[in-house]
């Protein structure tokens, strides 16, 4: 089992460090790749990138915990994904190439003619704050995995998982990112869709293992997860609102900045459906396959590395590990790479007025790599949130931030800087002040958040909207 | 396979039969739009 997840880590090394050959040294090369990526890396790196730990552990945890309702977060991603590639992708990746955007922070700026920088700093802060937490999710996971598996100490485990990202990715930049993230993303498709229907069909066959699940707890066949009533909507709405954070999420929308062509994002829409089918599908079953064949775990988030190790022979366990780490590593290696750009060229560039090389370019992203690296270490070793709660909130502050403005911004011209500026702050705080309350146990914080972003963008660009000077604009 | 509950059904077959179909509607929709630009 080590031998095949040291070959397959091996394998990402090698590829992650090699890759910057491929692209130039410029400041585009290391965080574009030269915008040269077809259909299948541009989608599969997507997919890869989104479905993180938080699918292979926290979802997978939470489908053991839950059963099948579990499952109303299916429509709701695909929907989100539909959302994001139908009809952000296209728009965003014509704005990109027409007026050399670099990233989502540095949309705004071009989009909202903001000469005062205001807008890209505080889009720089809001990434950097959302995905240092987002990022301490992945080590945790990548913590729990290590120590199933190897019995290694959990500090221990966080520590080996940020080394090995950290190495490759401080080389290469976005191409090893997306490069490593393509082969990332076919181990875990290929794991999620092979391994719960040959497990199923060895043990059961389908009818009979529903019916043991059905058996085992009618909660985990029931459409609200044991609960009735208002609180089952509140579970059920909140399951399917993950899909609402999609257009938010920076990591995704910077693929759609270095896509090559509109036939790229065309083709991509068809496979990032797909792999969403596959992988939420695929980590329910597993869910409930654990739940069947390990029916006494403590925590239900150590429930696929767990099914690995007791269950599978040694090479195929191997290969489930390594898909499990893959989604770690692929996740945590893009947010590394936003957050590093926002902090470089949204803050520190707008900052300070001096002219850097490419070269100098390419060292401070390298030193703030490693800096965030440092501080979601810590946040992970503190161990204070579960993997399926950590991320969800990372992922719904970004999501509330900057969802309802991306899409005002493509689809209106009576958005004002100052509607984006406290359309972005409202979406946040609501966020954070939401997942502090009592109330986050019945509703997602993604749901107030971008409700109030959105009346906060509209009322305040019609009160501060001048005409003439948005005419320019469109 | 009528012992298979209809919450199985609806997860694992008719939604994702279902965002296949919209995926494809979707796309030729847009399709046709550009066309007639």
């Amino acid at each position: 089992m080590i031998a095949t997840f040291i070959i397959y880590l091996v394998i990402v090394l090698v590829i992650g460090t090699l890759a910057e050959r491929f692209v130039s040294k410029s400041e585009k090369g290391f965080y574009l790749g030269d915008r040269r990526f077809g259909p299948f890396t541009t989608a599969i790196s997507a997919g890869a990138t989104d479905s993180s730990g938080w699918q292979f552990i926290g979802a997978v945890g939470y489908a053991y915990a839950f059963g099948i309702s579990a499952m109303w977060m299916l429509p709701g991603i695909v929907l989100g994904y539909l959302f994001n590639w139908v009809f952000i992708a296209p728009r965003l990746q014509k704005f990109g190439i027409e007026h050399e955007v670099l990233n989502l922070s540095d949309y705004w700026e071009k989009r909202f003619n903001d000469k005062s920088h205001l807008l890209k700093r505080t889009s720089g802060v809001i990434i950097s704050l959302f995905f240092i937490a987002y990022m301490a999710s992945q080590l945790s996971a990548a913590g729990i995995t290590f120590e199933t598996i190897f019995n290694l100490d959990f500090k221990i485990s966080i520590l080996i998982s940020v080394v090995f990202v950290l190495s490759y990715t401080i080389m290469g930049g976005y191409i090893s990112v997306i490069w490593t993230d393509f082969i990332q993303g076919m181990v875990m498709l290929g794991v999620l869709l092979i391994a719960p229907i040959v497990l199923i069909l060895y043990f059961w066959g389908f009818p009979e293992f529903f019916q043991t699940i059905q058996a085992i707890d009618p909660i985990l066949v029931s459409y609200g997860g044991g609960e009735v009533g208002a609180v089952a909507f509140g579970v059920i709405i909140g399951l399917f609102g993950i899909g609402f954070a999609y257009p938010g999420q920076p990591q995704l929308l910077q693929r759609f900045l270095s896509a090559r062509d509109e036939k790229t994002i065309r083709q991509g829409t068809y496979i990032s459906v797909i792999w969403a089918v596959v992988i939420v599908a695929g980590s329910n079953l597993i869910g409930l396959i654990a739940r069947i064949l390990l029916p006494s775990i403590n925590d239900p988030e150590y429930a696929f590395p767990t099914l690995a190790m007791d269950l599978f022979p040694a090479v195929i366990g191997g290969i489930v590990i390594a898909a499990i780490f893959a989604a770690i590593q692929s996740t945590f290696s893009s947010q590394l790479m936003v957050a590093t750009q926002s902090i470089a060229t949204d803050i520190i560039k707008t900052i300070s007025k001096k002219k850097y090389t490419n070269k100098q370019n390419v060292t401070m992203a390298r030193v703030i790599m490693l800096v965030l690296s440092i501080l979601a270490t810590v946040i992970a070793l503190l161990n204070i949130e579960t993997v399926f709660h950590l991320t969800l909130y990372a992922f719904a502050g970004l999501g509330a931030s900057f969802g309802p403005l991306l899409i005002l911004s493509l689809t209106t011209d009576k958005v004002t800087v100052q509607g984006a500026f406290w359309g972005m702050i409202l979406g946040t705080v609501v966020t954070v002040i939401w997942k502090l309350s009592p109330y986050s146990v019945y509703l997602y914080e993604i749901i107030p958040g971008i409700i109030f972003s959105v009346m906060t963008i509209l009322l305040v660009s019609k009160w501060t909207y001048k005409k003439s000077s948005n005419e320019n604009l469109s | 396979m009528g012992s298979i509950p209809f919450i199985a059904w609806l997860f694992y077959v008719i939604i994702p039969i279902g965002s296949g179909i919209v995926t494809i509607w979707l796309l030729n929709r847009n399709k046709v739009k550009g066309e007639d630009k």
